[in-house]
This record gives structure tokens, C-alpha cells and sequence, in this order.
């Protein structure tokens, strides 16, 4: 009997080890196990081409995680160039890219000898497809002998990560420019955020909004009143026009600035009345901008009207 | 001391004489001590010159020559005289020289100065304004195939 107990201890201390050991030797070998992630990689070239020849001046490959973001700034005495792409996944096969163009060459001289020049700012939003490039001109498409080019080329490619550690946004140089007129940056920042509007009357909410919004681009809300609001407030829901204009990392949350316009919508007469254009606002994420709309909403209404607008970064980012 | 008849010892050295005057002045060579003197001095400086005459270099005698002839001449107008050798080493020696030098400056070329020119291929955008493409145009943005792009085929 003493025996079969003793048997039974050691079997029982046996299989607890080796059970244990193959838990161990199990998570060990999937932490170390590779896995995949998508990247995307841009190869930026800068080319003076002319009729006969196509010479390379510069070039750069970005490669960041899918939502990198990039800047290319020619830079010279008499002509500026400002060009930001902000970049997305539309699908496994297609990028959407927003491009902002912003160029600044020198004009001439004014009668008080002060400098002239033309400003241009432009804004494309663009799809392309992985089997397609961006090409930029930065002196247009004209038919001159010697023409500047930038070529972008998108691409995704696979790399291995173990550990499961980020890999860093990389920028190789492979041919630098050779006097500093072309710079490439870039940044890997969010682009989704989901945003919270809520009106209160009297400190009470009233009514509330919910969307998700894109990094520069407009997005329109309309506030839902909740039931119990009076009839007189639900005749006129409050609308925002708002875009999402800049993110900057800070500590111990990043930041943001906002862009709006606050609209309350005349059913009636089906039709927007201004309340606050070209507002602005900056705060942290996840911290309410408290706006003030007693003498604007309803200024008849004796109530105290106040806007609280919160900004949260969507989780997927 | 001076006699009359040293002049008439000289014309008889250099021929000038009659034959009664030599014979004359012979017989006065005999009785006066000077004449007698000068005429051994005559003779000597004659015998002198002969020798001197002798050891003059042709060269030396041209460049004399011409030293005496060009005493205004400008330094572009002189001429310069040199022994058809010597000038044929000198002319030898520049050619070799002039060959030398175009075999350093060619075959023995250091290689980095060869990169050097082609790198300096690149020098058009170095040196170039971006002003230099510019013709006015807006700045334009497309989106292309990239296998019209034909990127790397001339760029290397």
C-alpha cells in the first residue's frame, strides 16, 4: 500500500513536470517564432530629365508600418516647394493618398524694392493603385527641354518581426541630393480618431454625437437630441463641421488642434444658421473643450447652453 | 724723341715706297737710332698681329661684328647665334619633353581624377538655380503607371 501511494506521488510529481515543461517549452517557442508584418516603402527619385537623357539626382526609400506619412521639400533661393502626403490603406491592393501642395517662388521686386512672390496651395486626394506611381512636377508639365521630376513609387513588402517588437520607420539615403535642395521626411502618426460632441442645457446633456473623423479631412456631425429634451431645443440640433488639423506627441498625452464651424439646423426653414464659424480649439486626448453657446444657441431661451467636445484616438491606430 | 723719316719706315714696311725712296731711307735707317727703333718695333708689332690674327674665332669675331653693327639694336631685333648641334640637342631635348608630359597627363592619370570628371557629370543640378527649370508652370501631380516611368534604365 505504502508502495502504490509512493508509485502514485512520483507519477503524479512526473506528469506535473512534464506538463509544466511543455507549457514552457510551448510559449517559449511561440514567443520566438517570427511573424509577418505588412510595411509599406516609398521610393522617392528626383530626376532632370531632357530629351535625350534621364539623369538621377536624388534618391530616398521611406519604409514605415501602413499609414506612413511623408514630406518633400525642395528648397532654392527663388522657388520653395512644400509637398505632404498623407497616406492610407484602401485596401490590399490600393492606397489612398491626400497630397498637399504648397509652392512659393519668387516674383520680382516692387516699386519699394521689396521682394514678390507667388504663393500656390493645392490639395489632390488620390488613389493609386500598386501598380502605379505618384509623379510630381514641380514646374509643371510643360514641354521644356530640361524638366525636374519627382517619381514616388509605392510598394508593401513583408518583414519579419520577433518578439513581437515594432520595427522602426526607416529613411535610407541612397543617392543624397549633393547641395541639400531636396529633403525627405517621415512620420508615422494616427489618422483615426473617434470624437465626442455633447450639448448641455443647464449642465444637463441634452443631446450627443458620435463619429469617427480623419486626420485633415472635413467630417459634418449632427448632435441627436435624447427623448426627454423640450420641443422647443429639438426644433433646432446643433451641427459641426470639423476637421482634425494637427497631432503632436506631448507628455503625458498628445495633442491636438481642431478646426470648426458650429451650425444649429432650422427645420423649419431646412436650412444651417451659423452659430460659430471658423472656431478653433487645442486640448489633450481624452480631455473635454468646454464652449460656451448660452448667448448663441438659444438666446432667448434663458438656459445655460454649453458644447463639450472630446477627442479619442481610434483604436485601431 | 721724334725723327721726320718714321713715317716714311712705316710706308716702306707696308710697301708704299719707291725703290729710290726705300733706298734712301735704308741709308737714314743706318745713321738715326730712332728710326732705327722704331722700325724694330714695326716689324715686331707686324710679327704680333700676325699671331693675334691667327687665334681670332670666327664666332667670337661675328659676335664682335655685330656688337659693333646693332649698338642700338632691341632685344627682340638681336640675333642669336648657336652651332646647328647644339641647336639640333635643344630642339631634341623640348620634343622629348612635350612627349613626356602628354604620356603623364594621359596613360599615367591618377584613376580618382577620372571619377572626379565623372562625378562632375552631376555638376549641371549643383550648380543650378531650381529657377533654372522653372518656365512658370503650377506645380503638377499625377498619377501614372510605374512601368511608364522606366526608372533605372538611363538613371544609372
Amino acid at each position: 500500500m505504502r508502495l502504490k501511494s509512493k508509485y502514485k506521488l512520483f507519477l503524479c510529481t512526473f506528469l506535473f513536470l512534464l506538463i509544466n515543461s511543455n507549457k514552457h517549452s510551448f510559449s517559449f517557442s511561440q514567443n520566438n517564432l517570427p511573424t509577418t508584418v505588412k510595411r509599406i516603402q516609398f521610393k522617392v527619385s528626383t530626376i532632370e530629365e531632357t530629351s535625350q537623357n534621364r539623369h538621377l539626382l536624388a534618391e530616398s526609400i521611406i519604409e514605415g508600418p501602413v499609414g506612413t506619412d511623408f514630406e518633400i521639400n525642395l528648397k532654392d533661393k527663388k522657388f520653395n516647394m512644400d509637398a505632404y502626403f498623407l497616406t492610407d490603406l484602401e485596401s490590399d491592393e490600393q492606397l489612398t493618398m491626400q497630397a498637399k501642395l504648397n509652392t512659393k517662388r519668387y516674383y520680382g521686386q516692387s516699386e519699394k524694392n521689396l521682394p514678390l512672390y507667388e504663393q500656390d496651395e493645392q490639395k489632390h486626394n488620390l488613389t493609386v493603385n500598386l501598380d502605379e506611381a505618384i509623379l510630381l512636377l514641380p514646374f509643371g508639365n510643360s514641354t521644356n527641354d530640361e524638366k525636374l521630376k519627382i517619381e514616388i513609387i509605392p510598394s508593401f513588402i513583408t518583414r519579419n518581426i520577433v518578439d513581437g517588437k515594432e520595427l522602426p520607420l526607416t529613411i535610407d539615403i541612397v543617392k543624397p541630393d549633393l547641395n541639400g535642395k531636396i529633403n525627405v521626411r517621415a512620420y508615422k502618426i494616427p489618422h483615426r480618431f473617434n470624437l465626442v460632441a455633447k450639448l448641455l442645457a443647464d449642465g444637463k446633456e441634452i443631446a450627443k454625437g458620435v463619429t469617427e473623423c480623419f486626420f485633415k479631412q472635413p467630417k459634418e456631425i449632427q448632435l441627436d437630441f435624447y427623448s426627454t429634451v423640450s420641443q422647443e431645443s429639438s426644433i433646432y440640433p446643433l451641427v459641426l463641421s470639423l476637421d482634425v488639423s494637427k497631432f503632436e506627441r506631448s507628455c503625458p498625452t498628445n495633442s491636438f488642434e481642431l478646426g470648426f464651424d458650429i451650425f444649429r439646423l432650422n427645420q423649419t426653414k431646412n436650412q444651417k444658421e451659423p452659430i460659430i464659424e471658423n472656431g478653433a480649439g487645442a486640448g489633450n486626448f481624452g480631455e473635454e473643450l468646454n464652449y460656451d453657446l448660452t448667448n448663441l444657441y438659444l438666446p432667448t431661451s434663458n438656459k445655460k447652453y454649453e458644447l463639450k467636445i472630446s477627442l479619442t484616438v481610434a483604436n485601431n491606430e | 724723341m721724334q725723327c721726320q723719316w718714321t713715317i716714311k719706315i712705316s710706308q716702306m714696311i707696308d710697301g708704299e715706297l719707291s725703290p729710290e725712296e726705300v733706298i734712301k731711307v735704308r741709308a737714314h735707317l743706318a745713321s738715326c737710332i730712332i728710326c732705327h727703333i722704331a722700325h724694330k718695333d714695326f716689324l715686331d708689332l707686324g710679327e704680333n698681329l700676325k699671331t693675334y690674327q691667327q687665334d681670332i674665332n670666327p664666332v667670337l669675331q661675328q659676335q664682335a661684328l655685330n656688337k659693333i653693327l646693332a649698338t642700338h639694336a632691341y632685344l627682340w631685333q638681336k640675333n642669336i647665334l648657336l652651332p646647328a648641334p647644339t641647336l639640333a640637342v635643344i630642339l631634341c631635348v623640348v620634343f622629348l619633353l612635350g612627349v613626356f608630359i602628354s604620356m603623364l597627363n594621359g596613360s599615367f592619370a591618377d584613376p580618382t581624377k577620372q571619377n572626379n570628371q565623372v562625378s562632375n557629370n552631376n555638376k549641371p543640378f549643383i550648380e543650378k538655380d531650381l529657377s533654372f527649370y522653372d518656365r512658370g508652370g503650377r506645380t503638377t501631380i499625377l498619377v501614372v503607371k510605374k512601368s511608364s516611368l522606366k526608372l533605372g534604365e538611363k538613371a544609372k
